[in-house]
């Protein structure tokens, strides 16, 4: 039998803070229990090869300065990290379940489990540290400068408190309960570098208009790592209420985010609020069951190009 | 501190309370765990209610305790939870035995559990068989991106296999085969089968049925082994070699005979259904891999093997073993929290090698009891003892009266509170 080694991470959505965390305030997010990108390493002689199929992707590895494309890129430098050379005999191929540019960390955990698989075939697994480091050389490739969050929270599974430029700030949550929680999102991609980029232009304009408000957001991150302590969930609805109006000040939110909102609060989700960059648009709904997060991502598939699931967040176990 | 020596004498004699703080003194349990052990109900009603449907209550069952064993150097004390009596003596008398001769050794196979996914009406089969086993590593990510933090600790699918069948209706079957970890694996397997299931359809042109896994997990083995001096088996006017005879030839009989095999088998299975029951693990799933795999070869055979070589009678047994310590209902009931700290096992490896000890001297005690005065007069001398017990005996007047209630074949009352007299009265004559 050929040689296997295998990699993964999870996805994930972004509970409070996005937008602000770019300007400086804490933000939470947790990893999806069932939903995310892995990495099959095969021993092969026509290797080093990548084969995402979804993506119609089959690259070799190349440097930056021999391309501008993100894939081979994000490939020669995760055979580095791994301590692999450029002709390892490896083929790797990926799958994942994660709706593309939607705000569930699809780049982050892209490269994550990359670099772990790629790790478990050189026979020297990263610790923490170093697989954050190399997760966030990865996202720079696909993102520019991205604000940590992703990588951050899909290296460290679970739940995650970050700020970005803050080391000492990372730290997992322990959740109080299981979040049952409903996700919407639309087929239509938003463009992340472009809304955090108009959003920087306009805060450096009107600083006294959006400085308040990212304050504000970064204090609903506490508040409800409180809640999330706790398990209270009815508490994490308000909070969740409140921080989407906060969002919405920010000029990031669109008509089918304000709608699959408003369609998640009427099917009797307890709080409701856009997640991720926006755009394109992605919505997280905190639920007082699992049987309501159900009832919810059924109501929210009705609405025209939406997709919908529910799952239950939790700190992992084992 | 020193390793806890978990032959514990006189145990038996302790009445509850005693056992209780013997366990607390020496064992670390707090009076918190007591009390979870001492209420029995200490699942409530409501935590019941969210387990399973239509609930209208829970139902208790005796833990008792397996004494003496070592396994792979280690004392482990071992809760049974069973409502049969004598279990639990014969497994911790047998443990004894072992133990003089060192203790059982034992080891686990990696966890790895088989997931299958039933695929009908493909067009090419063996087209088909060539395209799944070209996209293995396809169909190995595509499970892993269900489960990512499984796969992300290390464990998680590792491989892909695809059997063929054409008789008597065609279907392809593929198996994925998941490392489990610490976890019994079923709710990730199941999870990661459906997950494969649209890929398998896609690479086939194919319609899947079933996904789930299967509970002969043949390449998740448990194994546990022991030798025992014949000297050690004397007892009862039996030499030891006559002891160790009998054994061997109980085992031929069911290693010969399915009707013999299964009976042979379910006194296995005493041991380790109670080991799993107190440990949160799914019994159903161990006993559907245990008997599949005793029918392995085509006929339904004996799980343990014993043979005598020189001085020496040795056992051994080997089955599929899908238990975890993590996962499942060991989160949620209190006692088996409790049941945890005495055993005291990490690893879902070490749980399955002390359950593979258990089961063989559960074995080689049936055995034992029928090859020499047959099952029922060990029945006797535990009925004896509770009827001396009920008498008022106390101390070592329990063992004489019961002794006496057997040698007279009436194991009744009123004998006993008149021998329990006789005894008492000073001018007794002799």
């Amino acid at each position: 039998m050929t040689r296997v080694a295998t990699g993964a991470a999870p996805g994930k959505v972004i509970l409070f803070g996005e937008h602000a965390v770019v300007h400086g305030r804490p933000a939470i997010a947790c990893t999806l229990p069932d939903r995310g990108v892995a990495a099959t390493c095969l021993e092969s002689p026509q290797g080093p090869r990548l084969d995402v199929p979804e993506w119609g992707q089959s690259v070799r590895p190349a440097p930056a300065d021999r391309t501008l494309e993100a894939v081979p890129r994000a490939f020669a430098l995760a055979l580095e990290t791994a301590g692999l050379p450029f002709d390892a005999p490896v083929l790797v191929t990926m799958e994942g379940n994660l709706p593309p540019s939607v705000g569930m960390g699809s780049s982050a955990a892209f490269s994550v489990a990359l670099v772990r698989a790629l790790a478990d075939f050189a026979g020297r697994p990263l610790d923490e540290s170093a697989l954050l480091a190399a997760a966030g050389r990865l996202e720079g490739v696909f993102h520019g400068d991205p604000s940590g969050l992703d990588h951050t929270t899909v290296a460290l599974g679970g739940c995650v408190h970050y700020r970005r430029g803050v080391p000492g700030a990372t730290r997992r949550i322990g959740l109080g309960a299981p979040l049952p929680v409903a996700v919407g999102f639309t087929a239509r991609a938003g463009n992340t570098k472009q809304l955090v980029g108009r959003l920087k232009a306009r805060a450096a304009a009107h600083p006294g208009a959006f400085g308040p408000v990212f304050d504000a957001i970064g204090a609903l991150a506490d508040e409800g790592e409180k809640a999330l302590v706790a398990g209270d969930l009815e508490r994490l609805g308000v909070l969740f209420d409140v921080n989407h109006g906060l969002v919405n000040a920010l000029g990031v939110s669109t008509l089918v985010c304000e709608v699959m909102v408003a369609r998640a609060r009427e099917a009797g989700a307890l709080g409701a609020k856009l997640t991720g960059a926006g755009g394109g648009g992605s919505i997280i709904a905190v639920c007082a069951s699992g049987a309501d997060a159900d009832a919810v991502a059924r109501a929210l598939e009705t609405l025209p190009d939406v997709r919908a699931f529910s799952t239950r967040l939790a700190s992992p176990t084992g | 501190m020193s390793p806890p020596d978990t032959r514990l004498p006189g145990f038996y004699k302790l009445d509850p309370t005693a056992r209780h703080t013997l366990l607390r003194d020496r064992f670390g349990l707090t009076d918190e765990d007591l009390t979870v052990l001492r209420d029995g109900g200490s699942l409530s009603f409501d935590r019941a209610d969210k387990m399973v449907e239509n609930c209208i209550g829970v139902f208790g069952l005796p833990i008792g305790l397996g004494l003496n064993f070592r396994v792979n150097g280690v004392d482990r004390l071992v809760p049974m939870v069973v409502e049969e009596p004598s279990v639990v003596a014969a497994v911790s008398n047998m443990a004894k035995v072992v133990r003089a001769s060192g203790g059982f050794t034992g080891d686990a196979d990696p966890p790895m559990m088989i997931g299958q996914v039933q695929v009908l009406d493909v067009p090419d089969p063996a087209r088909a068989v060539r395209d799944l086993e070209a996209a293995r590593a396809r169909l190995i990510a595509r499970a892993n991106a269900v489960h990512p933090n499984m796969a992300a600790r290390g464990a998680g699918a590792k491989d892909v296999e695809v059997r063929r069948i054409d008789a008597p209706w065609p279907m392809l079957v593929v198996h994925l085969i998941v490392d489990c970890a610490d976890a019994m694996g079923a709710n990730a397997i199941n999870a990661m089968a459906e997950g494969v299931a649209p890929l398998i359809e896609e690479l086939t042109g194919g319609r899947v049925r079933l996904r789930i896994l299967s509970n002969l997990a043949d390449r998740r083995r448990a194994r546990a082994a022991c030798r025992v001096r014949h000297a050690d088996l004397e007892g009862n006017g039996w030499s030891g070699l006559e002891v160790a005879r009998g054994i061997e030839e109980a085992w031929q009989f069911a290693d010969a005979c399915p009707y013999r095999a299964a009976t042979h088998n379910k006194g296995v299975m005493n041991g380790i259904d109670a080991v799993a029951i107190a440990t949160g693990n799914d019994w159903r799933a161990i006993e559907a891999g245990a008997h599949a795999y005793a029918a392995r070869n085509g006929r339904y055979g004996s799980l343990t093997r014993w043979w005598n070589e020189g001085e020496w009678l040795h056992g051994e047994i080997e089955l599929p073993m899908a238990v975890g310590t993590v996962g499942g209902s060991t989160h949620v009931h209190p006692t088996l929290k409790v049941l945890r700290k005495l055993l005291a096992v990490e690893t879902a490896a070490e749980l399955g090698v002390v359950i593979a000890a258990v089961g063989l001297a559960q074995n080689m005690a049936a055995l034992r009891a029928l090859a020499t005065e047959g099952i029922q007069r060990g029945h006797m001398e535990l009925h004896a003892r509770s009827v001396a017990l009920a008498a008022g005996a106390e101390g070592a007047l329990v063992d004489q009266i019961a002794d006496d209630l057997v040698r007279r074949g009436e194991i009744k009352l009123h004998v006993a509170e008149a021998l329990l007299a006789a005894l008492r009265t000073p001018e007794r004559p002799e």
